[in-house]
């Protein structure tokens, strides 16, 4: 086993990516604060697949792909909300 | 097996640093339409390099198969998202 774990190392990385998007998130308006919920969807999603690289685990990168989905319909379902009701 | 590590962690920085940008492109925009604009860009580059990453690691594998899955996932509903956004934007503001 190595020392230095390449996907554990990049999971990590990404967390640097999702400051900026939670600041979207607390400062945005109403639209922006749905693109960073993508974006921070999409992040997550990259980190569990990368985490069950790194640990082995394939039901991580199963819980990656079921987050990315759900990721995508729920800001579909906000956006339509937004054009409708708010 | 460290080439291999090393290889996994820059795709990942790199995607992670398209990330970083497209989050920082949404920041400084000056309309939606423009931070669309800029999710776009990550919506195609994030997965891609984030497949690479796995694909550099394991191999041919079932961890890069399910890399492929999310990629395709990734880019599919991207657009779709951002045009459900972008005509959410207009009808809440029109010009």
């Amino acid at each position: 086993m190595s020392a230095f774990d390449g996907p554990l190392f990049g999971a990590e990385l990404l967390v640097v990516a999702l400051l900026p998007a939670l600041w979207i998130l607390i400062s945005g308006d109403i639209i922006r604060r749905v693109i960073a919920l993508q974006l921070i969807g999409m992040l997550l999603a990259a980190q569990l697949l990368l985490l069950s690289v790194a640990f082995g685990t394939e039901s991580f990168a199963d819980l990656g792909i079921t987050l990315a989905l759900l990721s995508a319909g729920a800001s579909v379902l906000y956006a339509r909300f937004l054009e409708r009701w708010l | 097996m460290m080439a291999r590590e090393i290889g996994c962690a820059v795709f990942a920085g790199l995607a992670g640093i398209v990330a970083l940008l497209a989050a920082c492109g949404v920041i400084r925009s000056k309309n939606p339409y423009a931070a669309l604009h800029a999710l776009g860009a990550a919506n195609v580059l994030f997965p891609v390099l984030l497949f690479i990453a796995v694909f550099v690691i394991g191999g041919l594998s079932v961890s890069s198969i399910k890399a492929a899955v999310l990629v395709v996932v990734m880019l599919v509903t991207g657009p779709f998202t951002s045009h459900a956004l972008a005509l959410a934007q207009k009808t809440r503001a029109p010009r």
